[in-house]
């Protein structure tokens, strides 16, 4: 689950605090708390992914709050609550239930000392798993937002990376915190993510054109919007009255932030980009694939570990040119054979970022040379078609677009000139802007 | 053996859990742990299974020393790898 338990990457979190000499617990109960769970433990009714998607379910200010176990107590309560072993009468009470099921044969010091205490977690189950991929193989972390557990963390998805190192076959966290793990062992991979260099090494080029958030989006509020408009607030005749000058704050904000105008366009803007939703969009990629339900893992994402990762093989960037003679025209310079060309190409590696350029160019009626289409930027395109005996070459780069141009509001420029002897000639040289 | 043990506090802190992945030298300077720019530094996001073993560097002037020495030598936050070991004599703590 994206919760504020997942927060590497964040900021602001103050600085960090080193105890000197730290004390194993800070207080008595610290201790017994931890005890307990580990006690409690040996009725295997829960297993330490399980215990983990306890903490992560705590609500969000409570989590940031509480101390480490307090979140501890408030599991452990909640997981013996859900797991039948107390009522939640008898844990607000804090009597016992004479009705209440009893586990036998009782839970032994020996028992906790020998078993549930020093028992190692998830030992490697099936070492004969193939593993999918080799090490120092590309992969890229998928963008699953599952509402079940995961050890996949927001920071790494969508990340290339390289496997750095095979550790053997277990269970598969995401699965055993809902009770699947014994279906799904897995192997799990080390995997580095080369653009974290923290600033030693060479920073990695980015790429120019990961921009998800639509201008709507972005807009500020609008002002316009009258606050006394605003349904819900309590009011009298002189209008929305509060009991505190917090509270007026508050609904200000939160009415500065529902303004109408961004209300409408932003929906607006959510339909046009759900509109195009299967297709790759980088905004939709965000968005899970089938339906979300809690206590599961992402769809799709019971297979293990490998399900999080796709192969991410550098190659070259792929596509399409398709390159038509669609007549002649008259030029200054003769009677010109006319070519539109459009061309679709996939970025090597980046499955999110792909370039449409259409466009036509003019060649000199008579010439036989190679044409050259040749389009300026990041992106470097290579294809090669014959065309009503005109061999066309196409080997440049160009500006990369979002998939569909209506997502980024940039003009494309391509120049396409012929390529060769005679006909470098300015002449055969047209520059086709991009529609928008 | 792994997750017998209460991890120590720093790892349980969101200050350390939200930066150490983004801001790893930042973390370490914090704790009072310099290192230099030409040493490289990488995160290593622990799986849901599987702990590291912190190995702390041997100091410089310490190739006499018995393991007894050495093993005096150690300090808690030099396992958790937030300080180095420093070659002080057994004994000779200031």
């Amino acid at each position: 689950m994206n919760g504020v338990h997942d927060m590497g990457g964040m900021h602001d979190m103050g600085p960090i605090q080193a105890e000197k000499n730290e004390p194993v617990f800070h207080e008595r109960w610290e201790a017994r708390i931890y005890v307990l769970t580990r006690a409690l433990g040996a009725w295997r009714k829960w297993n330490i992914d399980t215990g983990r998607f306890g903490i992560e379910q705590i609500p969000p200010a409570d989590y940031l709050r509480m101390s480490y176990y307090e979140k501890w107590h408030v599991r452990l309560v909640e997981m013996l609550v859900k797991t039948g072993l107390v009522l939640r009468s008898e844990v607000e009470t804090g009597k016992p239930d004479p009705g209440a099921a009893k586990m036998k044969p009782p839970l032994t010091v020996e028992q906790v000392s020998g078993v549930a205490l020093n028992r190692a977690i998830a030992p490697s189950v099936d070492p004969n798993i193939a593993p999918r991929f080799k090490t120092g193989q590309k992969v890229r972390a998928k963008n699953i937002n599952p509402a079940g557990h995961t050890r996949l963390p927001r920071y790494a998805r969508g990340k290339v990376g390289r496997i750095h190192v095979d550790h053997g076959v277990y269970n598969f966290p995401d699965t055993n915190a809902h009770g699947l793990g014994e279906k799904t062992p897995a192997r799990v991979f080390g995997c580095a993510s080369p653009p974290l260099s923290f600033g030693v090494t060479r920073l990695r080029p980015t790429t120019p054109c990961i921009s998800t958030c639509g201008t709507t989006i972005l807009n500020t509020p609008d002002p316009s919007v009258c606050f006394a408009e605003v349904e819900g607030i309590p009011r009298d005749e002189g209008g929305p009255v509060f009991s505190e000058p917090w509270q007026a704050q508050g609904s200000a904000r939160a009415h500065r932030c529902r303004g109408r105008r961004r209300l409408r366009s932003g929906k607006k803007e959510l339909a046009r980009r759900l509109s195009g939703f299967g297709k790759p969009d980088p905004f939709l990629e965000g968005l899970p694939d089938g339906v979300l339900l809690a206590n599961q893992p992402a769809s799709g994402m019971k297979g293990g570990f490998l399900e999080m990762f796709e192969g991410a093989e550098e190659g070259p960037d792929v596509g399409n040119v398709d390159v038509r003679f669609i007549g002649a025209r008259n030029h200054a310079l003769g009677r010109c054979g006319v070519f539109a060309f459009k061309m679709a190409v996939q970025m090597a590696g980046e499955p999110r970022l792909s370039m449409d350029l259409s466009g036509e160019f003019l060649v000199r009626l008579g010439d036989s040379v190679p044409i050259q289409l040749e389009a300026h930027g990041p992106a470097r395109l290579v294809g090669r078609q014959k065309i009503e005996n005109v061999d066309v070459q196409l080997d440049g780069t160009g500006e990369m677009a979002n998939h569909r141009q209506d997502h980024l509001p940039l003009i494309h420029r391509a120049v396409i000139k012929s390529g060769g002897g005679a006909c470098t000639r300015p002449s055969s040289m047209a520059a086709c802007t991009m529609s928008a | 053996m792994a997750g017998s043990r209460a991890a120590p506090g720093l790892v349980q802190v969101c200050p350390y859990r939200s930066r150490a992945v983004i801001d790893p030298r930042g973390v370490l300077k914090e704790f009072g742990l310099d290192v230099s720019p030409d040493v490289e530094v990488r995160v290593w996001d622990s799986t849901a299974e599987l702990r590291y073993i912190v190995l702390p560097e041997r100091p410089e002037g310490t190739e006499s020393l018995t393991e007894e020495q050495l093993t005096a030598l150690v300090t808690r936050d030099a396992m958790v790898g937030v300080a180095r070991v420093k070659a002080v004599q057994a004994g000779d703590k200031a």
